[in-house]
């Protein structure tokens, strides 16, 4: 498992999930086509998770109470009525595919996998 | 273990068209916002020109710059799908996904302007609206706001949400109504049709349509029904609403619709609100009645079909992608609103019809499609001659010396006058022209070139002279109009 790191302040954690997700699609255009943009995205992917699990899930849609009563939203998404017990351990497990792919290029994962993480990425970061 | 990426194709033409939309909709709400902020930053500047500290401002921008970049990491991608290749199956939702993210993040920002100091709306909304509704004097005034409130809540709503009394209400409303837009359309008439359905609801409040209806239903138990289903007052809201989307549509035709498929369309997911959205009914009822009523009217809904079938796909996909109770909860208000509203539709058509407004009808359809043209020629749409070319041709062919009396060739030359382009022809002419050259502008974006980057300013240059066109039209129609009035009262 990768150690925690935090987020630089100039990053955002949604930049962060989006370039995981353009590196991860890159890897699915073409398996050898690491290089060290990709390294660099699928580590800050790692980041985004860490950052996600340590704020149980809700880094993404911290909501004052104003704009909640403006709002009115119900449910939300990253396995919308999921648990942040589910959340984290899905999150976790997403965090250790991007930990091994980064740590033995070699590893080419499935497609399914790729689209199971990218899907995660986009819904988390998309949750408002 | 797979090296080799299995490739698919976008499923369907309907689904790529979704995506278009989707694309064009984001790509237009981000440069609008861009616009906004630069024009903040200037504003910012030249008041503390000693300033050299980042501003909130910048750092939104900043912010917002962030997003855009990651989201043009995908450009091959992008450029590749606009142009039906093949991606697989991890590119696609990909694309999908960071689009995503540059979505709800641009949506964001637009609602923390709040926080800045606010521009003023355009004079062309007010036009636009007072030759729709056929009213020098609106009593309405308009204000720029965020998104959801301009979209989803009205002045009055608001007001009741932080338990102001009723008879505080009245008077707070007593200098006019207030009608709310969205920041990002300050500058874009194609999504004053939401102001529309706005002033629908002043109208239905000054001549208690909703609330007539409402009364007589209670008494059958019709409305207490669906009240008691769900939330008090759910079942005045919801034909509150009706009755405004009904007004909207018969002033101005099937483009009534449009700013709300879009804004819907470009949402990730459907936000699911508590009890029936926010006193609207789900939006698939409202096109389906909308529709039903423009067909009552004899007004043709063809040029649009595509939207609607295009957004009715996007509908049920984000139906399928809720879990199971959200989803059950959604269609149990479809069917509610359906058994709620379907008895009502003609009592409420007919309420509309009887106000006397400013018909849309076919040959306001047809006329917008010839001026849809012009703006393709980049021509502002604000007049147009009544009478046909060649009939002007002929009559001044049979003008003789000697024999044509002056009253004579007065008449024919009267032939060449214009006459002021309605501004619901404005708007559905801007609408058919959108939606005839947005995808060729997309394509110019995200040339079709490996390893090059789309520029998005293409597409904000795109927007920016379609307002302009639009915004050219809306004012010198109006002035035209003003003019012709005081010659005929003269």
């Amino acid at each position: 498992m990768a150690t925690a790191t935090a987020p630089r302040n100039d990053i955002y954690l949604s930049v962060l999930a989006g370039r995981a997700i353009t590196a991860l699609a890159d890897l699915a255009a073409e398996p050898s086509a690491w290089n060290e943009r990709i390294e660099k995205d699928l580590r800050g992917g790692i980041v985004y998770f860490q950052a996600v699990r340590a704020q149980g899930g809700g880094v993404l849609s911290r909501t004052s109470s104003g704009w909640n009563a403006l709002k009115r939203s119900v449910g939300s998404t990253p396995g919308v009525g999921a648990s942040s017990t589910d959340f984290s351990a899905a999150a976790e497990k997403f965090e250790r595919f991007l930990f091994e792919l980064v740590s033995n290029r070699k590893h080419a994962p499935q497609m399914s996998e790729l689209v199971e993480v990218i899907e995660f990425l986009g819904k988390t970061a998309t949750d408002r | 273990m797979s090296s080799t990426p299995a490739v698919r194709r976008v499923d369907s033409d309907l689904e790529r068209q979704g995506l278009l939309y989707v694309l064009s909709e984001a790509l237009e709400k981000f440069s609008r916002l861009q616009q906004i902020l630069k024009r903040q930053q200037i504003f910012i500047k030249v008041e503390h020109a000693e300033a050299e500290s980042a501003t909130a401002v910048d750092k939104l921008i900043n912010y917002l710059e962030a997003h855009c970049e990651m989201f043009l990491g995908n450009s091959d991608r992008v450029a590749r799908l606009l142009r039906g290749k093949p991606l697989n199956e991890a590119e696609e939702k990909a694309v999908i996904q960071a689009l995503g993210i540059l979505i709800v993040r641009t949506l964001q920002i637009h609602e923390l302007l709040l926080l800045l100091p606010r521009e003023v709306a355009k004079p062309q909304a007010s036009f636009l609206l007072r030759d729709c509704f056929g009213r020098s004097d609106l009593k309405a005034s308009i204000v720029l706001t965020n998104q959801f409130s301009a979209y989803e809540y009205r002045f009055e709503d608001i007001l009741e949400k932080v338990n102001v009394e009723q008879k505080e209400r009245v008077a707070l409303t007593h200098g006019g109504n207030v009608l709310c837009q969205a920041f990002g359309d300050k500058d874009n008439p194609l999504a004053w049709a939401v102001l529309a359905h706005e002033y629908g609801h002043v109208l239905d409040d000054q001549d208690e349509i909703s609330k007539g209806i409402v009364r007589t239903e209670h008494s059958s138990g019709g409305v207490d029904q669906l009240a008691q289903q769900a939330e008090p007052d759910l079942g005045a809201d919801v034909v509150a609403e009706t009755v405004a989307d009904f007004i909207a549509a018969h002033v101005l035709g099937p483009a009534s619709l449009m700013p709300i498929l879009f804004v819907e369309m470009m949402q990730p997911r459907l936000d699911v609100r508590q009890g029936m959205l926010a006193g609207h009914p789900p939006t698939p009822v409202r096109v389906q009645l909308v529709c039903d009523y423009l067909t009552q009217l004899g007004v043709s809904t063809k040029d649009f079909e595509l939207v609607f079938e295009t957004y009715k796909l996007d509908y049920e996909r984000k139906v399928q992608e809720m879990d199971e109770a959200q989803r059950n909860g959604l269609e149990s208000m479809e069917k509610q609103a359906q058994k709620l509203l379907s008895p009502l539709v003609s009592e409420i058509a007919s309420k509309v019809n009887s106000l006397g407004l400013q018909r849309f009808g076919m040959q306001n359809v047809e006329r917008a499609r010839l001026l849809q043209q012009s703006l393709a020629s980049k021509q502002p749409i604000s007049s147009r001659r009544s009478r046909l070319d060649s009939d002007i041709y002929s009559a001044l062919g049979s003008l003789k010396c000697g024999t044509t009396t002056p009253e004579q060739a007065y008449k024919v030359l009267a032939g060449l006058d214009e006459v002021a382009v309605p501004g619901s022809e404005i708007v559905t002419a801007g609408w058919l022209y959108r939606l005839s050259s947005f995808e060729e502008e997309l394509m110019k974006t995200f040339p079709d070139e490996p390893g090059q980057r789309a520029d998005l300013d293409v597409y904000g240059k795109y927007v920016e002279k379609t307002d302009g066109l639009l915004l050219k039209s809306l004012e010198a129609a109006d002035v035209h109009a003003e003019i012709l009035r005081r010659l005929t009262s003269a």
